[in-house]
């Protein structure tokens, strides 16, 4: 469902200020753990993972199974070369992930943020088909659809509702990732 | 429209008109939102029919909105109520028991409906042939279920395999006929139609292909069988009609709006007829790659459709930007995502990646350095950065090597394309 309010801040990155250090990732993991602490989140949740170590498997149920969880940071540095950036959702004001969601799982909150009802998503991935930011992955540890073979849930950005700056920005040492207000999109001008 | 509120109607209660409306509450929070629909039911998820027949979705999910949706958005609900004419010149909609609603705004999301092809013999003489289009269908087809034993589906686009899974969690042996040598010739190419043919299998799903029913066999109401054009017959308990969906535009009839396959709109999505908009699957808005308008029957398309009209039903001035065909599908668990049109090859480069082992397989086919198509087969992750790259005709020559290799992401990509994505709001 659409929402009638956009999002005022967003996170931002400034890829020149990138130094592909992957601590945006990690703040995420531990900010949506449940013991919230880096040693419990990556040691006894087992929330860790090792991304060379799961390349070659794209499904992220086989890793798991293989005890090799994919990662589920909401937020996601891309490299090539001497270049990484950290890309994450957009909070579109109008969402193609929510204008593609086969059941309405996905929704705008009051404060205009892309949000999943958790227990309602279907794993039917239309979402990740519609979103042109790549920022939606796979949680194969919550289903909805035990029936389905390979069922899981997506996951992405919720811009930590519970901190006043979402802890990607609050961790990234050289200041890589801002969050601010840079006015509204395009069409809603027009 | 001064004096009054503007009473808006829209005739439809799934994708498009629900984003319909939520786009016009956004712009107009007191006009008056009416929705009239044929069925009875609150709005469900057409997709998620075949889920809901195998047992496998719980009913939670099936819905696409609260319970308390109409009275949050401050809409009334007229569901299980039929439109079957159009009076533009009274600015009025008249429905099946007669009685009619006048609006100002007038929205035709009416959807498609199951078209049955004509020259199958017997097929009204039996009780157990359905289509499978709505939940109307699962749950007629799961109270005939018992004392069948095989079903005969005829169709192997999305719904008929669809349905055919569905069927099959339940114990059924099912047999897909198609008249075209391949299965879901428009979503799929033909390798990733083998991966799901091998999948099915696995699921003791018979594909036949190159053929059709030429009639249904039986006595006393009962079927027996479906004989094939070919002459081979399938036992059969129950039939599934499954060749495809047409726009669902009678209702517009003698009204004088203009219609081609679907109804036809213009960039805001009005009919030719001033106040008269249609969105989804009943009507046709550009396709990107193509450049002509025609239906593409998928829900992106659909509520992005119904969430332009709404803006331009309440006042707003919105183009909308068109489409490409896209689908994302699974069979057997195995996901797979598809943009563009998969098997036109002619004089584009194309770039495959591989990996049997883990039944990945990717496909791309560019043309003059541009991308026009896409085939994502189990490693989907981050497929949309093709939708936009397929869609906005971005030039891709310097990094066409690397597209459908793992790994591939925002960071190959010209830094003016990634700045316009990620450096100012969406």
């Amino acid at each position: 469902m659409l929402g009638s309010k956009p999002v005022a801040r967003k996170v931002y990155p400034i890829e020149e200020r990138c130094i592909n250090c992957h601590m945006c990732e990690v703040g995420c993991i531990v900010e949506h753990s449940q013991t919230k602490t880096l040693l419990g989140a990556y040691q006894v949740e087992k929330l860790s993972f090792n991304r060379e170590w799961s390349l070659g498997i794209v499904e992220p149920n086989e890793a798991l199974e293989q005890g090799r969880p994919h990662p589920l940071n909401r937020c996601l540095v891309e490299t090539h070369d001497t270049l990484s950036i950290s890309t994450n959702c957009r909070h579109c004001d109008e969402p193609e992930c929510i204008l593609a969601c086969k059941n309405g799982a996905l929704y705008q909150d009051e404060e205009g943020r892309c949000r999943l009802h958790e227990d309602r998503c279907v794993g039917c991935w239309m979402c990740i088909m519609g979103c042109s930011y790549g920022a939606i992955n796979r949680n194969p540890t919550v289903k909805n659809v035990p029936g389905q073979e390979n069922n899981g849930i997506q996951n992405h950005c919720d811009l930590c509702p519970e901190r006043e700056i979402p802890m990607c920005v609050y961790v990234c040492p050289t200041k890589a990732l801002v969050f601010e207000d840079r006015g509204r999109a395009v069409h809603e001008v027009e | 429209m001064a004096g009054r509120a503007r009473h808006y109607v829209l005739i439809g209660n799934s994708f498009a008109a629900l984003f319909a409306a939520e786009a016009i509450r956004r712009l107009d929070r007191e006009g008056p939102i009416t929705f009239i629909a044929e069925e009875p039911e609150h709005t469900y998820s057409r997709a998620l029919l075949h889920e809901t027949l195998a047992g496998w979705a719980p009913d939670r999910v099936i819905w696409l909105r609260e319970r308390d949706y109409y009275e949050r958005i401050s809409a009334r609900p007229m569901l299980g109520r039929r439109v079957v004419e159009v009076r533009p010149r009274e600015r009025r909609v008249v429905l099946a028991d007669g009685e009619s609603v006048s609006y100002d705004k007038l929205l035709i999301s009416t959807g498609g409906a199951p078209f049955i092809p004509p020259g199958i013999d017997g097929i009204d003489r039996f009780e157990k042939v359905f289509t499978f289009t709505r939940l109307s269908d699962v749950r007629a087809i799961d109270a005939a279920l018992e004392g069948v034993r095989e079903v005969a589906i005829l169709g192997q686009g999305l719904i008929g395999l669809q349905c055919a899974e569905g069927i099959a969690a339940r114990g059924r042996k099912v047999t897909v006929v198609e008249i075209a040598d391949d299965l879901l010739p428009f979503a799929l190419d033909s390798n990733a139609a083998a991966i799901v043919r091998r999948e099915l299998a696995r699921e003791k799903i018979e594909l036949v292909n190159c053929d059709t029913f030429a009639a249904v066999e039986g006595a006393g109401g009962k079927i027996s069988s479906v004989l094939l054009k070919s002459g081979g017959r399938i036992p059969c308990q129950m039939v599934v009609i499954a060749v495809g969906v047409r726009p669902l535009v009678g209702l517009v009839e003698g009204s004088g709006i203009e219609v081609d396959r679907g109804i036809v709109v213009n960039e805001r999505m009005e009919t030719n007829v001033e106040g008269i908009y249609a969105a989804g699957d009943c009507a046709q808005g550009l396709e990107l790659l193509s450049g002509r308008k025609l239906p593409l029957a998928v829900i992106p398309v659909a509520s992005t459709m119904g969430m332009y009209a709404g803006y331009n039903m309440a006042g707003g001035r919105r183009t909308y930007p068109g489409s490409i065909p896209l689908n994302a599908l699974q069979f057997g668990g195995i996901p797979i995502i598809s943009y563009g049109y998969v098997r036109d090859e002619e004089g584009a480069e194309v770039f495959c990646h591989i990996d049997e082992r883990q039944n990945v397989y990717k496909k791309a086919i560019i043309k003059d350095g541009k991308l026009r198509a896409v085939v994502l087969v189990k490693d989907i992750e981050r497929a949309g950065i093709f939708r936009r790259l397929i869609e906005q005709q971005v030039d891709v020559s310097d990094c066409k090597e690397e597209l459908m290799k793992p790994g591939f992401n925002f960071a190959f990509l010209q830094k003016d394309y990634r700045d316009r994505l990620f450096t100012q709001p969406q």
